[in-house]
């Protein structure tokens, strides 16, 4: 529990609203209140304000942060999500769900015998109850003899 | 007038206005419960049963009715049991009811929930049968200016929404109105992209939707991992309770007679709508509890306010729609579209030309919500079961229902990969004490204030003083710097005496 | 066991239930067919796919099979035009909805690259004629009332819309000042919002001096007297718009209106333009359409094949002309 914690956040909040303020800037238009660049200038001054007022007044918390092998799942989690929304239109729904749910359920530590046989289960009845059902089209992809 | 609403009530009573408050009601629910997917959706896809039955037009009206309400409810049952909102004004029922869930409590939130959207709602349909062609005159006297100043009212309860650090929850409002000046800006000419980075997708700036399961849901996922501990003997709540007490009623009623009053004022403006209220209503009665309330950590009434606010909102956001025809919120613009496709023109002479239809539905909105709470309170003790499902199954299907619901609101896979950074921006938020409510608040009024402030200075060609020009400005200022100031003399006077 | 044989169960049923979908069979009559809305539920794309093509094509029995609706929003439909053009060019089994905002779109380089000549354009089956209205007790009685105002103080008459800054709303307006001879087009302050229905309010509350829209949005208040409408923006009188005088009439010959059509892809062959443009024609000319027509407010407008493809270029080198003037375009 310390106070410095906060002064990094508060640092890194600082960062993030000057980079804002200078994009904000580099906008290509007059400098009036009607206009598109006034009202962002204020909201990065009054962001910046803030970062100096949390270094100036921090607080005491705790941050713990994951390591070792929850990390490495969080990781492989993003990575999973990330992957499947690269290929999710030319591979289809059914298949990288299917994938997807099994690596979240193997993350988790699900019994492995049931992890095929429910991940399919679940992506065909996702895909049943919202692009059949309820007209939400999800790619076919690969499966698009269906 | 009773007269009128007893006419209104032969119409609701009629056989198949009965059936479809039940369906709609239904249907909503089991809909608004998958994350991402609200009362818009919901409207929208069944919105082809309408036009396949040919349903009349005081009918529809009467179904979609019953599919907001449903949809509404829907959503607080994902806000409480998987901490996932469906709708940013359901982000506040998060705060206290997810904590109630994971003590045990799911049965008395979810049965709390419904208590309060049924009164709430219930109550607010007698304002709107008695006040509705008074208070258009104030949605109509409200302009750019009265709307901004509001705004900034609505701002104050970020008061009641920090956790140790006031700094931290209005850095968070604040990251949330930037991260709303995303995209191309329509007031100004030819649309000047702002903050896209090149990137085209962004032009049409951050839908709120992906920022709230981004936040929520992956970053619930998230922060889970974080702690996960390897044992077979993953922690299963035991569901100590089931049922609501009296007292416990009892205890939140004034909360929810107040959040009522609160969600129905603001309801009745065009674009408020029911985000403001519940944040409203949250913050006041987390104001009124003062320490002796377990407000932020699981208290029923922070779940009671949110949820009553909510739904009296939703009803007042009928009048604009039936008595002006303008839509105060984007359901409602679907709405309105179905009833112009249906033939239908809303507008000041619907009262007196189609008293039918006006009446029907006030009296519909009675049968919802009986509908919903009788459809409701049962499912109760079911539903509450869905926490002892095992967690290797629960956790997949959460996070796989919202990222196929992020998918398909506008079928983007850029908008999945969003998602997945705010899922990163949320959890890092929670590790670091930064509260996630104002994060969604500032993105909901970004829009709205930015727009505001620059209407209002385009009519007065960059003059200040239209923002303190109309009695209405006038006192929403009072009201703002009361809420601000009223908590600092008490605790003043206290000190005081000690 | 018992369990495993429901699972079973339920897994034929869904894959018994998914093979059951429409595809292209190559009979006279196409079925399987779908529009693409290229905005959310509810807008004026929405209902031109959810009515006239996929409700009345079924039920005119011009296609087999329902119609599909699909709504990608995006970009003010830039997304759903590349969409079309990139990876559906070839797709006889597809139709869009379009508007007048999509020909002020493309005419204003909004799709970035992509031209009109990049899709086929079908037809339109009904206008939704511009207005410009005012409020009850607003001092202006003619549409030259509101033009001197303009010529002489601009900042006395604000004007709303529900077009963004450029759109189309606003270039209806600036047609009209264009035509009254103000030179200084940017000098007129125009405030936009985000429906028509909210920026009427602003006239009916007396803050904004006109507004400038569509037929359609002002029905409801100008029954209850609320509003007047100053000028209508067609060739002849609208009838849902009672004795309202046409711009035209008033020696201000601006005819603008927000149009309802269809285009296709650009790959498709002649034969499946040639059904897409009888299947409009179809539809425009039934009493469905002529009933629906008139509920929603719109004009009776039709326009098939070549004369709407002219008609459409037409449309995007007029806006493109004001828009390079006002310097939204270069």
């Amino acid at each position: 529990m310390n106070l410095l914690s906060d002064r990094k956040y508060a640092l890194a909040m600082l960062i993030l609203s000057m980079v804002y303020c200078v994009s904000a800037i580099l906008l290509d238009a007059d400098f009036n209140p009607v206009n598109e660049k006034y009202y962002p200038f204020i909201l990065s001054m009054i962001m910046i304000l803030l970062s100096m007022a949390l270094m100036v007044w921090p607080t005491r918390h705790t941050t713990s942060w994951p390591g070792g092998r929850n990390l490495q799942k969080i990781g492989l989690v993003l990575c999973a999500i990330l992957v499947y929304s690269l290929v999710l239109h030319t591979v289809g729904f059914l298949i990288s769900a299917s994938v997807l749910m099994g690596i979240c359920m193997w993350v988790f530590e699900a019994d492995k015998k049931w992890i095929v046989l429910t991940s399919v289960i679940c992506s065909v009845s996702f895909y049943i109850i919202f692009d059949r059902l309820l007209g939400l089209t999800l790619p076919a992809g690969l499966m698009n003899f269906f | 007038m009773f007269e009128l609403l007893l006419n209104g009530f032969s119409v609701a009573l009629s056989g198949l206005n009965i059936v479809l408050v039940f369906i709609g009601c239904f249907l909503g629910t089991v809909i608004g419960m998958l994350p991402g997917i609200g009362p818009i959706n919901a409207i929208a896809i069944l919105f082809p049963i309408v036009l396949q039955f040919e349903l009349p037009p005081s009918s529809a009206l009467i179904f979609f009715g019953g599919i907001f309400y449903g949809s509404q409810y829907g959503n607080s049952i994902s806000s409480i049991l998987l901490n996932v909102p469906g709708t940013s004004s359901a982000a506040v029922t998060c705060i206290d009811g997810n904590p109630l869930a994971k003590q045990g409590k799911a049965g008395p939130a979810l049965a709390m929930s419904a208590v309060a959207s049924f009164s709430g709602g219930t109550l607010s349909i007698f304002m709107l049968i008695f006040f509705a062609p008074y208070l258009s005159k104030l949605a109509i006297d409200f302009g750019p200016a009265e709307y901004f100043v509001l705004m900034v009212c609505a701002f104050t309860a970020l008061t009641g929404f920090s956790q140790g650090s006031f700094i931290k929850a209005m850095f968070s409002a604040f990251l949330g109105l930037a991260i709303a000046t995303v995209g191309i800006d329509e007031l100004s000419f030819g649309g000047m992209r702002r903050f896209t980075f090149g990137i085209r997708e962004l032009g049409d700036g951050i839908d709120f939707i992906v920022v709230v399961i981004g936040v929520f849901a992956v970053g619930e996922l998230m922060l889970f991992l974080s702690d996960f501990a390897s044992d077979k003997s993953q922690k299963i709540v035991p569901l100590n309770k089931v049922l609501l007490s009296f007292k416990e009623i009892k205890e939140s009623a004034a909360g929810i007679l107040r959040s009522c009053v609160t969600g129905f004022l603001v309801g009745v403006l065009p674009g408020a709508g029911a985000t403001i209220a519940s944040f409203l209503a949250y913050n006041t009665e987390k104001k009124l509890a003062g320490s002796k309330g377990k407000f932020g950590r699981g208290d029923l009434r922070g779940v009671a306010a949110p949820e009553s606010a909510n739904n009296s909102s939703a009803v007042g956001s009928f009048i604009p729609l039936l008595v002006l025809g303008v839509p105060g919120s984007e359901t409602t613009a679907v709405m309105l579209a179905a009833l112009i496709t249906l033939g239908v023109t809303p507008g000041p002479t619907m009262l007196v030309d189609q008293p039918d239809m006006f009446w029907g539905v006030a009296a519909s909105m009675f049968l919802g919500n009986l509908v919903l709470i009788i459809l409701n309170l049962p499912m109760v003790r079911v539903l509450a079961k869905i926490l002892l499902v095992p967690r290797w199954i629960l956790m997949p299907l959460i996070a796989m229902l919202s990222i196929v619901g992020v998918y398909v609101i506008n079928g983007s896979e850029f908008d999945l990969i969003l998602m997945l950074i705010f899922g990163v921006v949320g959890f890092i938020m929670r590790k670091t004490g930064f509260p996630l409510a104002p994060l969604v608040l500032g993105l909901v009024l970004g829009g709205l204030i930015e727009v505001n402030f620059r209407r209002a200075l385009t009519y007065s060609y960059g003059d200040y003083s239209t923002f303190y020009e109309s009695p209405i400005s006038i006192g929403l200022w009072v009201i703002t710097f009361a809420s601000l100031l009223v908590p600092l003399i008490f605790r003043f006077i206290k000190k005081q005496r000690q | 066991m018992k369990k495993l044989s429901v699972c079973v169960f339920i897994v034929f049923s869904m894959i018994s239930f998914v093979m059951i979908t429409p595809t292209w069979s190559g009979q006279k009559k196409p079925s399987g067919c779908e529009c693409l809305a290229p905005a959310g539920a509810g807008g004026g794309w929405d209902f031109t796919c959810r009515v006239p093509a996929a409700q009345l094509m079924q039920k005119l029995d011009l296609i087999d099979g329902a119609m599909k609706v699909v709504n990608m929003s995006g970009s003010g439909g830039g997304k759903a035009f590349a969409h079309v053009v990139t990876s559906r060019n070839t797709d006889e089994s597809l139709i869009v909805a379009a508007s007048a905002a999509t020909a002020t779109r493309l005419a204003q380089k909004v799709y970035g690259d992509y031209k009109a000549d990049d899709v086929r354009w079908v037809g339109a089956l009904g206008m939704d004629y511009g207005v410009v209205v005012v409020g009850k007790d607003a001092p202006y009685k003619t549409l030259d009332d509101l033009v001197n105002q303009l010529k002489s103080d601009p900042r006395k008459a604000p004007i709303v819309g529900a077009s963004s800054v450029g759109g189309w709303d606003h270039i209806k307006m600036l047609l009209v000042a264009k035509e009254a001879g103000i030179k200084n087009l940017r000098s007129i302050n125009y405030i936009p919002f985000d429906n028509g229905g909210k920026a009427l309010l602003e006239v009916v509350s007396g803050r904004a001096a006109a507004f400038t829209g569509d037929t359609s949005e002002i029905i409801g208040q100008l029954n209850a007297g609320e509003v007047r409408v100053l000028a209508v923006l067609s060739d002849n009188p609208v009838p849902a718009l009672g004795d309202a005088k046409t711009a035209k009439s008033q020696g201000y010959n601006v005819i603008g209106g927000n149009w309802r059509a269809f285009y296709a892809p650009a790959g498709i062959s002649d034969d499946a333009y040639g059904f897409w443009v009888s299947a409009v024609k179809a539809v425009a000319g039934s009493p469905e359409w002529t009933e629906l027509r008139e509920k929603n407010g719109l004009a009776e407008f039709t326009s098939f094949g070549k004369d709407f493809d002219t008609f459409v270029r037409k449309q995007i080198e007029n806006v493109a002309s004001i828009s390079r003037e006002l310097n939204i375009i270069k």
